[in-house]
């Protein structure tokens, strides 16, 4: 293992920790194709090393007092009861079933992630703020579990912070403000991933290498991100991100075809 | 499972969350409410630890 392969995991880390804090994710999306596809680590030990990464990003967060003012803690620990049994559910799925399948999956979520960042977006003031927990129906606050039950899925099966769902959905059904949204599932995040990272751990997936280098520079760049402005997370980033994932949905799709015509 | 030095550091890494949850349910230990939601949580996050030991032993 060459200081030069740890120090560009690292990098890369921290690249995607700025990225996730941008956009308010955990960073997986970003980290599991990289590792993968740039890196040639295992499918299964890229999606333990991404959900520890997902984690740091979720510490650094919590740390972050702009951030950490926005939290709504009681909803955090309310959904990490379905969050937490989904994710177990999750990586063990996963990790019972071969890379080509996750890969597949993951490809699909790519395309439908870069889909939601490249349509317009709606503004907070669409839905009615300030109602907050309070506002918000008993069914509302049913669906909102069962969503976590199936965000923690994608979790622990992907290897994913799982904000790409939390967030819209307590933006969309509780009504929670974008940036409160934000907030609280970067702090969720944190919650799901654990019991996910240690089916892995458990199972020998997690490796010193890549999973340290990844999760101190998701950290690292999870600080950063969180000091930058919110208003650079703007329509160009989003695009940028959008065509990122585009291609390597279709550079994964091609190498899961490529695989199965080769056998 | 045997454990080296390498897979402790990587339980370490894993177990931060804990300290979040546990550093918030003390700064709310006043709100029973809050102490048995996040007593509540605990218990998910412990069963479903056991559960995946108990299928992957």
């Amino acid at each position: 293992m060459s200081p030069t392969y740890v120090l560009a995991l690292f990098g890369s880390g921290i690249a995607a920790g700025i990225v996730a804090a941008l956009l308010g994710v955990g960073g997986g999306i970003l980290m599991v194709p990289l590792m993968t596809m740039v890196f040639g680590v295992p499918v299964h030990t890229a999606l333990g090393a991404s959900l520890v990464a997902a984690m740091a990003t979720s510490d650094a967060a919590c740390i972050w007092p702009a951030k950490r003012r926005l939290m709504d803690i009681s909803q955090a620990w309310t959904l990490g009861l379905t969050t937490t049994i989904g994710a177990a559910i999750g990586a063990m799925v996963a990790l019972a079933s071969k890379p080509e399948v996750i890969q597949a999956i993951f490809a699909v979520l790519l395309l439908y992630t870069a889909f939601q960042l490249a349509r317009p977006q709606r503004q907070a003031a669409e839905v009615p703020d300030g109602k907050g927990a309070a506002g918000a129906s008993r069914a509302r606050h049913a669906l909102m579990l069962l969503v976590g039950l199936f965000a923690g899925a994608s979790s622990g099966l992907l290897g994913i912070g799982g904000g790409i769902i939390i967030v819209p959905a307590l933006h969309l059904i509780l009504r929670k403000p974008f940036k409160e949204a934000t907030a609280t599932s970067n702090l969720l995040v944190g919650i799901t991933a654990l019991t996910g990272a240690f089916a892995y751990w458990w199972r020998g997936a997690l490796l010193l290498v890549p999973t340290v280098p990844i999760a101190a520079g998701a950290f690292v760049g999870a600080l950063l991100g969180s000091a930058i402005d919110k208003r650079l997370s703007s329509q160009v980033l989003r695009w940028g991100m959008a065509l990122l994932l585009t291609f390597t949905a279709l550079q994964m799709g091609s190498a899961i075809v490529g695989a199965h015509l080769g056998r | 499972m045997t454990m080296g030095p390498s897979q402790l550091a990587i339980l370490a890494l894993i177990a931060t969350p804990l300290l979040i949850l546990a550093r918030d349910a003390f700064n709310r230990r006043r709100e029973p409410r809050q102490l048995l939601l996040a007593l509540a949580l605990l218990s998910v996050i412990a069963a479903s630890i056991a559960l995946t030991i108990g299928l992957n032993p």
